[in-house]
């Protein structure tokens, strides 16, 4: 809608400024026109008036009247060859005024009416100008005045009018362009007009120019409008064409902006299924994950277990860490920790298939290399694409004992009262690569209420630093504790980085009571 | 998607040549398991030449985790000798630890 808005309001002002343009540069060609008009006019009427009317009288007065110089005087300007219908030459004396002569026919002055303009025009400096009505013309007389030896004379010239009052301009006039009317004074009434040539009916409206020119005692008002553009057909459609094509480049760009809205939703939409997707995986996974691992820790007495299994965070895969406890007898059982390489559904099938596996080789009694021998196998890392580490210890709860086996896996924490550390276990490969012969049990005794923690890698594993160092900090935070079991394995994992373990954690914590 | 985030800033490199007829693949970076199939892949190119002896000059490896143990620990058996040469104290603590070390070898040209 902004768009739009936006779009239309440019639109609108550039239409505005054009047609304001336009309208200004049709003012100003009008009155120049106008001008050139009235400067014709000027030209023509009243000068002409003025020396034919005006050379005759004078000439008149200076002969004393005589008729053969006046009549000569306005042959030229009377009848067939000139403007006038008729000329007449009064002679002023004491009494009424007496007619002298008269040149062509058709006068409408009356004797009574020339009584008064004689008197009217012997006061006035300029010609005298008068609408003379008859009964099938319509004239304009002029009259005017001079004073000779023998006194003062008045002459007459009539100019007929069409009664239509309508004048036709020739089309390669510079005239043709334009609604022309001109009046007899100032007022523009159907009364005053002497001619016109418009098309369009009077008053003019619209784009109009006036100009008022001095006629006698008298002016002439020439009103003018443009038939047509004066500047020619492109600038008056201009302003049309902005809008039109303001308008449009509007809709487009409302169109091209609902398309990227449009887009935009449809890409906020899949991302949220992508990421309902990805939700409702990483709980499959989860699921699975802790569907593998034991449900239920068995009670082992004179011993505490505490087992902790933590997903990375963040991770729709899923993790191949798993721990189990396996009791034999009322005193021992084994204990295994384990993590399978990879991130995926394949890397739990295999951790499935070791877990099961090293559960049932512990059940048939087997020590833990034993296990971890049979264990590696069935594995084959370039046949399934995938190793394993796996520790495997076998306890005897009473005798504090315990017999580990190391297939590639970190080392235990064993912790006393007071301090903690890792017995060396020699890790002998992972499991998925072939080793000849069983990796060298390790045989390690437990203090009195002692602590073993066995752990995967995403415990300690930092980035720029070693695992020894890793692994100093896990030991430095058991060491001496009196934390329960649960709290410290608790507090282990989440003693963790926000941003890591970018790995599962596993943790199986066993601690002897005596 | 978080593991994209995370391989592209801490994608590790790994460059396959030659030297004296021995194919050499240099690590640098943070090799874990959310890159590790970028090197895995080089890994699998080198093999095309069915070269004997692999050397990973891991000098420039500044971190790996157990995806670069299982990576590692699958060289031993696509070549018949596998080499690490100048590992960081990290990468060599971890071939220790988890008893790779017992099955390619540890090659330190800095120490006499």
């Amino acid at each position: 809608m902004a768009v739009l808005a936006l779009g239309l309001v440019i639109t609108a002002a550039l239409v505005w400024v054009t047609a304001h343009d336009y309208n200004r540069s049709e003012h100003r060609l009008l009155s120049l026109e106008t001008q050139l008009t009235a400067d014709a006019i000027v030209a023509a009427d009243p000068l002409y008036v003025e020396d034919h009317l005006g050379g005759a009288v004078n000439l008149a007065a200076a002969t004393d009247g005589d008729v053969a110089v006046f009549r000569k005087a306005m042959s030229g300007s009377v009848g067939a060859n000139g403007s006038f219908a008729a000329a007449s030459l009064w002679h002023v004396t004491a009494g009424a005024p007496r007619l002298v002569t008269t040149v062509g026919s058709g006068s409408l002055l009356a004797a009574s009416q020339a009584a008064v303009l004689i008197r009217r025009a012997e006061t006035s400096t300029t010609f005298l100008v008068t609408e003379l009505t008859g009964p099938h013309a319509l004239q304009i007389a002029y009259a005017e005045a001079a004073s000779g030896p023998g006194g003062s004379f008045v002459a007459f010239a009539e100019q007929s009018l069409p009664v239509s009052r309508r004048i036709s301009v020739p089309s390669n006039s510079p005239l043709s362009q334009l609604n022309l009317a001109v009046y007899l004074g100032r007022s523009q009434s159907a009364a005053a007009l002497l001619e016109t040539d418009s098309t369009v009916p009077l008053p003019l409206r619209g784009t109009t120019s006036t100009s008022t020119i001095p006629f006698g005692n008298t002016m002439l008002t020439i009103a003018t409008s443009p038939r047509s553009a004066l500047s020619g057909p492109i600038p008056q459609v201009l302003p049309w064409a902005i809008a039109a094509g303001g308008v449009l480049l509007t809709l487009l760009a409302v169109l091209a902006t609902e398309r990227l809205i449009r887009r935009r939703d449809e890409a906020a939409r899949l991302s949220e299924q992508a990421t309902n997707l990805y939700m409702e995986q990483r709980t499959v996974a989860e699921t699975l994950q802790h569907a593998l691992l034991p449900q239920v820790i068995p009670a082992i007495p004179g011993l505490e277990i505490a087992v902790r299994y933590r997903s990375a965070a963040e991770r729709a895969d899923i993790g191949g860490d798993w721990y189990d406890v396996v009791p034999l007898d009322e005193d021992s059982f084994v204990f295994v920790i384990g993590d399978v390489s990879g991130h995926d559904l394949r890397a739990a099938t295999v951790m499935a298939s070791l877990h099961y596996a090293c559960r049932a080789y512990a059940l048939e009694g087997h020590p833990p290399a034993v296990i971890l021998s049979r264990l590696r196998r069935m594995l084959d890392v370039t046949r399934d694409g995938h190793v394993a580490t796996v520790l495997c210890g076998l306890a005897e709860v009473k005798a504090h004992r315990v017999t580990l086996a190391n297939a590639g896996h970190l080392p235990p924490l064993v912790a006393g009262d007071t301090d903690a550390g890792y017995p060396p276990v020699k890790p002998g490969p992972p499991i998925g690569i072939p080793q000849h012969g069983a990796p060298e049990p390790a045989v390690i005794t437990i203090p009195a209420r002692g602590l073993l923690l066995a752990y995967t890698d995403g415990l300690i594993e930092r980035r720029d630093e070693t695992l020894d160092a890793g692994m100093k900090r896990l030991a430095d935070a058991v060491a001496g504790t009196s934390l329960s079991l649960d709290d410290l394995l608790d507090s282990t994992i989440a003693g963790l980085p926000g941003d890591e373990p970018f790995d599962d954690v596993a943790l199986i914590g066993l601690r002897w009571l005596t | 998607m978080a593991d994209l985030d995370r391989s592209e800033q801490n994608a590790p490199s790994a460059e396959a040549r030659e030297e004296d007829g021995i194919t050499v693949i240099v690590l640098a970076g943070d090799l874990d398991m959310t890159n590790v199939k970028h090197v895995s892949a080089v890994v699998d190119a080198a093999l095309d030449g069915r070269p004997r002896t692999l050397i990973l000059d891991a000098s420039g490896l500044t971190y790996m985790d157990s995806s670069g143990v299982a990576l590692m620990a699958q060289t031993t058996r696509l070549f018949q000798a596998v080499q690490v040469r100048n590992p960081t104290p990290i990468v060599r603590r971890l071939l220790e630890l988890t008893g790779l070390s017992q099955i390619l070898q540890i090659i330190d040209e800095n120490q006499p």
